[in-house]
């Protein structure tokens, strides 16, 4: 078991137990590509899935690669922080297919573009021309306030909820 | 000449309403015994009028001038054949093929359907009519079989003189006398009436009412009143072959009814079958038991000597 | 002829058609309401499979923009006469989505409602209370939606175009007003 976990720490990378069966790698931007394959080539073969974290206050996106290996019984989630400024990456989706779809979603709620991705075009919601929603700057409140227009109603006497702080 | 047309024409419109009203009635009563099955209290009996009232006061659109005729196209041939069907004991187009001409036009009925509902464009109704139309393939192929075996039987295809040959008592019914065609035509009898297991023309979880996908308002309601019709005729002419007729109406509605609530029972308890289940179904236990029956006749009647 | 009215009024309140548009987590509770333990076939209701037969439009929960596009689409192919009844609290102010982006807040800005249930969840009793005085509004002839819908079609097309058809950055526009301002 420890042993995967020697080798990437061999490779200068940090890496460290999160529990039992689940380890976490942090890589920098320009070495994802080739942890990732590297941890293919052991026996990560299932791809779990990709998410996205806002750090707005330290000005980065941290993506987050969740890959299982079923022949070992753990499970890898790979880190990168890219900055929010200029939030690209290149596309993973020479190693698994379903990458694609992941990278699309990221692109659509995180305004991250993902380079050799074809197929960036709208997902979820339509006709979106906003700031992407998922990001922390964007003011969703604001948002729909403007554009449902819901005010306090004289006639049935509703009123909006007090938002808490 | 000219008031004996106008008479036979007054008393073909009061056949088509009583067979709408016995149909309506059946089929609320039907709602009622399903809703004490699945214990709830269930909808008023009058219901079925009420909700067919209701239909012909809702706006409705049509789909062009195809979709129309094929809603008359798929009703006008059950109006046709329902004149040839003894109620009772009373006729209004006694003719020496009635049989037969009963069995083609209700086939006819369908194809009209079929024209109507495709003209809808509608995938729905598209699958639900290709549907209907081979369940028909399935039930029609015993149905069938066993009618050959009756006109074998009587030698006669005259609806009324098959009536007649039965009258005098239960043990002269066909009923007792070919008791495997009846089961062929009772099990047949449910895909025709379109009810479980046999309902996957009109699944509504899971193709939307299927040919009824786009009917809605007053186009609805008439599909409504050729449902209902369709039941009347339907059991009707069971009655006529195997339940030997009936000397008035009264006992005629009577043996529907208890046709009727055999179908609803079983309705009540059965799943529905995919589609080629149940055509394959139709051609497997009804077919043999139509075709043993067919045999059996052919056999005692000294048709062929064996 | 207010004759004649008076009785399509009491046979349409005997027998009304339901379309359920499930979106959100009220759906569980119809299954209830139509079987043994509340039954609302009784008061001639029964679900229906396709809008053009329905005459009850029984929206359950929140609707997003994608989803609001496709009620409009429902609605306008139902045949009139029809209501629509909006059920739990997503459909009167939004409910715990009132902040959601994607989530509108009042139904009845974009299509008529007839009847709001308050609650979330509005219980099974709450449904057929629903359905009880929608019968009794349409039987005197006061459930007018879908003609208040013909009759002030431009405001309602406004307000479904400014969520559906969007040109620009809504809150581009926030910052134009507060600029002038």
């Amino acid at each position: 078991m420890d042993d995967i976990l020697n080798e990437i720490k061999a490779m200068d990378l940090k890496a460290s137990w999160l529990g039992d069966w689940e380890f976490e790698v942090l890589t920098p931007k320009d070495r994802l590509a080739s942890t990732l394959s590297y941890l293919k080539l052991k026996g990560f073969k299932a791809f779990m899935g990709l998410s996205c974290v806002d750090w707005i206050e330290d000005g980065t996106f941290e993506l987050v690669y969740i890959i299982q290996s079923y022949d070992l019984a753990l499970e890898a989630i790979v880190k990168t922080k890219i900055p929010r400024q200029k939030p690209v990456i290149e596309s993973m989706r020479s190693l698994w297919g379903l990458c694609e779809v992941y990278e699309r979603e990221m692109h659509e709620f995180f305004g991250i573009e993902f380079v050799g991705n074809p197929n960036l075009k709208p997902f979820f919601l339509e006709n979106w021309l906003d700031t992407p929603p998922l990001r922390k700057d964007f003011d969703t409140l604001a948002f729909s306030e403007e554009l449902f227009e819901f005010k306090e109603d004289e006639t049935h006497g509703i009123k909006p909820p007090k938002r808490i702080e | 000449m000219v008031i004996e047309f106008l008479i036979k024409l007054v008393q073909g419109i009061g056949i088509g309403a009583l067979a709408l009203a016995t149909g309506l009635l059946f089929g609320g009563i039907a709602r009622k015994i399903m809703a004490r099955i699945q214990r709830r209290y269930g909808p008023p009996f009058t219901q079925n009028f009420i909700d067919l009232f209701k239909l012909f006061s809702k706006s409705s659109v049509s789909h062009g001038w195809a979709f129309d005729l094929g809603l008359v196209a798929g009703f006008a041939p059950m109006l046709a054949a329902l004149m040839f069907l003894p109620i009772g004991s009373f006729t209004l187009l006694p003719s020496d093929s009635s049989l037969i001409m009963i069995i083609y036009l209700m086939m006819m009925a369908y194809l009209g359907m079929a024209m109507g509902v495709l003209a809808s464009g509608n995938p729905n109704s598209a699958i639900g009519m290709s549907r209907a139309l081979m369940l028909m393939a399935g039930y029609e192929v015993p149905f069938a079989a066993v009618i050959f075996s009756v006109y074998l039987f009587s030698k006669t295809g005259y609806l009324t003189q098959i009536v007649a040959m039965q009258s005098g008592g239960f043990m002269n019914w066909n009923m007792v006398k070919m008791p495997l065609g009846f089961l062929a035509v009772e099990i047949a009898l449910q895909g025709m009436l379109g009810e479980k297991p046999f309902d996957q023309a009109i699944a509504p979880a899971e193709i939307a009412s299927g040919p009824m996908v786009e009917l809605g308002g007053k186009y609805l309601g008439f599909g409504m009143i050729q449902h209902s019709v369709g039941l009347f005729l339907e059991t009707g002419i069971v009655v006529d072959l195997f339940l030997g007729g009936a000397p008035n109406f009264w006992i005629f509605i009577a043996k529907q009814f208890v046709l009727y609530f055999i179908v609803v029972l079983v309705d009540a308890i059965l799943p529905r079958l995919r589609v080629h289940e149940a055509t394959s179904f139709f051609w497997k236990l009804p077919l043999f038991l139509g075709i043993l029956q067919a045999l059996i006749v052919i056999i005692q009647g000294g048709v062929i000597n064996v | 002829m207010s004759e004649w009215n008076e009785i399509v009024d009491y046979f349409r309140g005997r027998s009304m058609w339901m379309l359920h548009y499930c979106t959100g987590c009220g759906a569980i509770e119809l299954p209830p309401t139509m079987t043994s333990r509340w039954d609302m076939e009784r008061f001639g209701i029964t679900p229906m499979a396709t809008p053009r037969q329905a005459d009850i439009l029984l929206i359950t929960g929140y609707l997003a923009i994608k989803t609001l596009k496709r009620v409009v689409y429902t609605y306008e192919q139902m045949q009139a006469p029809k209501w629509v009844l909006g059920f739990g609290s997503c459909t009167i102010n939004g409910g715990i989505y009132w902040d959601s982006y994607n989530v509108i807040e009042r139904l009845d800005k974009y299509i008529p409602v007839d009847i709001y249930i308050a609650g979330c969840m509005p219980r099974p009793e709450a449904i057929l209370d629903a359905f009880v005085k929608l019968k009794e509004m349409v039987q005197k002839g006061e459930a007018k939606g879908y003609e208040k819908y013909v009759k002030n079609y431009e405001w309602y097309k406004a307000n479904q175009d400014r969520v559906l058809k969007r040109t620009e950055p809504v809150l581009k526009r926030i910052e134009k007003v507060t600029k002038i301002g």
